[in-house]
């Protein structure tokens, strides 16, 4: 770039910094003292509204100007293809749904995916943990970060022909809070009523408290909050989504068979770009995996969105299928109850995470689609994570029975480790067991039972267990309901006002560098005290065939195939 | 006859409420609250409460059976909590589907067993026997994900002759449908080929080693009349209860080949209702499968009367 060029740019910065809110300026101050990366500085600048042509005007006027990600008029990242194809029939396989489709009570990834193929949201939080505007345009908080204020994209239409407007926005939000009759849905940290139009285009939500990250929970991340319209909501029964598939998606429903299968044609009035979307979607339920994985080398699936390495080995050692790997923040969590014998200690609780051969879980149950954690749910990729805080924990069974000594348990113990058994998890657990099997008469015995016997009798009641904890675009679920002294999902038992308070402090604060400096802390508090191991973050897996592109997906499980081509 | 009928029917219709205790009872068992499985474990208490009082699950067990059975009985099988439907619509759906694919394999299996049994039998200690009997068991042992695997991997992913699914294209003909359903009912070929055919492999020795079967021969009758006429009249009638016995399997015990052939079938169904605790869907379904069987047995018995009037006379 020229220094005429990086003149003009800085210009334009100069003005648009005055039209800036101080939040805004802060982030750009960070950003040119070098606080932040780039990276970071363009997941924080999206969350809190700042436009992606603005971060790129800043990131220019600072020097860093290699190139960033792409994005459509539609917001959401595109996947530039190798050749565009003829537009033709994209064949999917999708995980089935479990129940009946409904944006109030989905919370299975064959839900969600298939609702995301006719719904949409406000925003879209992308695989780089990208906030990228969707239905809303902008949007901005105001000074302490309570109400947040969303400017919506006008002229957007529903499949109905009805526009999108902000009562729909209403609506929408408050079908499914929790209390609706029936209602799964994650919590908006908004009050019933909280939620005004301000005019036809204008919405603003008034939370509960402080939340420096709450245009999150009007994304994908937040599974339920898809935007219907108001009159949709009106005639609201459970289960009627099916007969009308209301929504601005590119896609529009043409035949749904509740665990079959569904086809989409191309959405004709479409407010995106999709310039290169195919004529057809037909998407083929799978309630087993090897199922699908069949499907694909007959040839009769062009993609599968998602499989797992504990399932898909076929495919993952298979030449002809194209692998593509996301990262995520999937996890599984290990508690420990901090209430209950031996782990009442938190030496016994720090020995067990020690004895564990991280890398060696990653790569032997997982292939090497993961990363390994460090026993908080800050996963490396969160622009909050702080790197500095706390070392990465390793293996050590010297210091782990030197703990065990000096908790007075050096003869070993022997306890049940319960869990589900589901993907991995089982060998896990057998793994564990051979981990401790190497301390002295550590023994862990293993009950692994199906989700509804878990949940309902041991997760909350056990003294140590594994659950599953699926991605989200930020870790804020993950601190508060399993961690918090009043959490609902806290296994652990865990009880610690630090820990709250500074729960309390994350989520309100209101600049990067902040959260980040609190991060550290509760990282390293949740190390000392280690009331979960968290012994590694799973990848999101896709295959397709060779003569596909054009997939993106979310490590949630969205499927945006808006993009997707056949070559050849 | 009529009092042979009455009473055959008088005891199904007992087996059958019998049976809707055991299914009530037995779905009861099913872990968990039923409430807080269908919203999952991070819903808030609120709404599981609020699901409980809509599903009336919260109310004493007799209550909810009597609210089951009675509509049971008019055809009301209640709604599925997952699918928000009708379970009769999605019972209706899937029986067609399981019956088509049920019918596929009877057409293969019961003349192929017969045949083989029949053959067997002729040939008592020789090669063709030992084949048709040790190859037939050997069959019946392999599990169907076994079997079915093999075939999928076989046929449809390195032959490509047959789709590795039993689900055809929206608005295919029959002989499209034909087409997806062969590879699917082969594993239920190989599961009931050795059993009825060893079935009836004793029939026709026992046949053929009756006083009837020597005096029709030393009359001077042509074998192949004795076997006609004499043998396989007399030997075929066992065959054909335990025939009308698997009606029932194939309709309701396709779990696996359904969940492998990708098949919405009922047993797939059946699945589902027992993984998601739809306790209407599970309930429902099952009911339907055993009144299905009672139905086959009932014609099976029936049948048998009416070939054997030693039966009917007895009673």
């Amino acid at each position: 770039m020229s220094s005429d060029n990086k003149r003009v740019i800085r210009k334009r910065l100069d003005t648009l910094r005055r039209r800036s809110s101080p939040v805004e300026n802060h982030l750009i101050d960070e950003y040119a003292a070098g606080k932040i990366s780039r990276r970071d500085f363009i997941r924080r600048g999206t969350i809190v509204g700042m436009s992606l042509p603005f971060l790129g005007i800043v990131v220019a006027a600072c020097g860093d100007d290699d190139g960033g990600t792409a994005t459509t008029a539609a917001g959401i990242t595109t996947t530039t293809t190798a050749a565009s194809g003829e537009p033709t029939t994209i064949r999917a396989a999708f995980i089935v749904p479990a129940r009946a489709l409904d944006p109030v009570t989905i919370s299975d990834e064959g839900g969600l995916a298939t609702l995301g193929q006719t719904g949409q949201y406000l925003t879209w939080s992308d695989k780089d943990l990208n906030l990228i505007p969707v239905l809303a345009e902008s949007w901005e908080p105001n000074a302490d970060f309570t109400e947040w204020t969303f400017k919506l994209r006008q002229g957007v239409m529903y499949n109905d022909g009805s526009e999108v407007k902000a009562a729909d926005v209403v609506a929408s939000v408050e079908g499914v809070l929790p209390g609706n009759a029936a209602s799964a849905a994650q919590t908006f940290n908004i009050a019933p009523g909280g939620t005004v139009a301000v005019d036809d285009y204008t919405v603003r939500f008034m939370l509960d408290g402080p939340n420096g990250s709450f245009p999150f929970f009007t994304s994908s991340d937040n599974y339920n909050a898809a935007i219907l319209p108001a009159a949709w909501w009106q005639g609201y029964a459970e289960g009627n989504y099916e007969q009308t598939f209301p929504g601005t998606g590119p896609w529009v429903n043409e035949s749904f068979e509740q665990g079959i299968g569904a086809v989409y044609a191309k959405n004709p009035n479409y407010w995106g770009n999709n310039g290169n979307q195919a004529d057809r979607l037909e998407v083929t339920f799978y309630g087993d995996e090897a199922a699908a994985i069949t499907a694909f080398q007959e040839g009769r699936i062009d993609v599968i969105p998602h499989i797992s390495f504990f399932g898909g080995q076929a495919l993952i050692d298979d030449d002809n299928a194209v692998k593509q790997s996301i990262g995520s923040a999937q996890h599984r969590q290990v508690h420990l109850a901090t209430d209950v014998e031996p782990f009442a200690d938190a030496r016994v609780r720090q020995a067990m995470a020690l004895m564990l051969n991280r890398q060696a879980l990653v790569d032997g149950l997982l292939g090497g689609f993961g990363s390994v954690g460090n026993d908080h749910p800050f996963w490396v990729n969160y622009p909050t994570y702080n790197p500095d805080a706390t070392a990465q924990r390793e293996q050590d069974l010297a210091a782990a029975q030197g703990l065990l000594d000096a908790a007075g348990l050096g003869d070993g113990f022997e306890v049940t480790l319960h869990g589900l058994t589901e993907v991995e998890m089982p060998d896990l657990g057998a793994l564990m067991k051979g981990f401790a099997g190497q301390l002295n008469g550590v023994v862990l015995n293993l009950q692994f039972d199906d989700a509804g016997t878990y949940y309902d009798q041991y997760w909350l009641d056990s003294p140590i267990g594994i659950t599953n904890y699926g991605h989200r675009g930020v870790p804020d679920v993950f601190l508060g309901a399993p961690l918090r002294s009043d959490g609902t999902w806290n296994a652990a038992h865990f009880q610690n006002a630090d820990y709250d308070a500074l729960n309390d402090a994350y989520v309100a604060a209101p600049d990067l560098e902040t959260q980040r400096q609190i991060a550290g802390q509760i990282q390293q508090l949740l190390h000392d005290e280690t009331p979960m191991i968290v012994p590694y973050f799973v990848d999101f897996i896709s295959v397709h065939q060779g003569n596909f592109a054009g997939l993106e997906v979310t490590a949630m499980g969205h499927v945006n195939l808006v993009n997707a081509v056949l070559t050849g | 006859m009529p009092r042979y009928v009455a009473r055959r029917i008088g005891l199904a219709l007992i087996t059958l409420f019998l049976l809707s205790i055991i299914v009530f009872v037995g779905t009861q068992l099913l872990p968990g609250d039923v409430a807080r499985r269908i919203l999952g474990p991070f819903a808030t208490q609120e709404a599981v409460d609020t699901l409980a009082a809509r599903l009336g699950t919260d109310q004493p067990l007799y209550t909810q059976y009597w609210t089951w059975i009675s509509g049971a009985a008019t055809g009301d099988l209640g709604q599925s909590v997952n699918y928000s439907r009708p379970v009769s619509e999605l019972l209706g759906r899937a029986i067609v589907n399981s019956a088509k694919l049920g019918v596929v394999a009877f057409v293969m299996v019961v003349p192929l067993a017969l045949l083989g049994g029949v053959v067997a039998a002729l040939r008592r200690g020789r090669l063709t026997d030992r084949v048709i009997t040790v190859g037939g068991l050997s069959a019946t042992v392999i599990p169907e994900f076994v079997s079915g695997i093999v075939l999928i991997i076989v046929f449809a992913v390195w032959l490509g002759w047959f789709p590795g699914t039993a689900t055809p294209p929206e608005g295919a003909g029959f002989l499209t449908q034909l087409h997806h359903l062969i590879l699917p009912a082969i594993p239920l070929v190989l599961v009931l080929f050795g059993y009825i055919a060893r079935i009836t492999r004793a029939g026709v020795i026992e046949a053929l080693d009756s006083d009837y079967a020597r005096t029709a021969t030393l009359k001077g009758q042509p074998r192949s009349r004795v076997i006609r006429k004499d043998v396989l009249r007399n030997a075929l009638l066992p065959t054909i209860a335990v025939i009308a016995s698997q009606i029932g399997y194939l309709i309701g015990g396709l779990v696996v080949v359904e969940v492998l052939f990708n098949y919405q079938g009922i047993g797939r169904l059946l699945f589902d209702g027992a993984q998601n605790a739809d306790f209407p869907l599970l309930a429902g379904g099952v009911l339907v499968v055993a009144l299905a069987f009672q139905i086959a047995m009932l014609l099976a018995d029936l049948a048998y009367a009416w070939l054997n009037p030693q039966i009917r006379l007895g009673e």
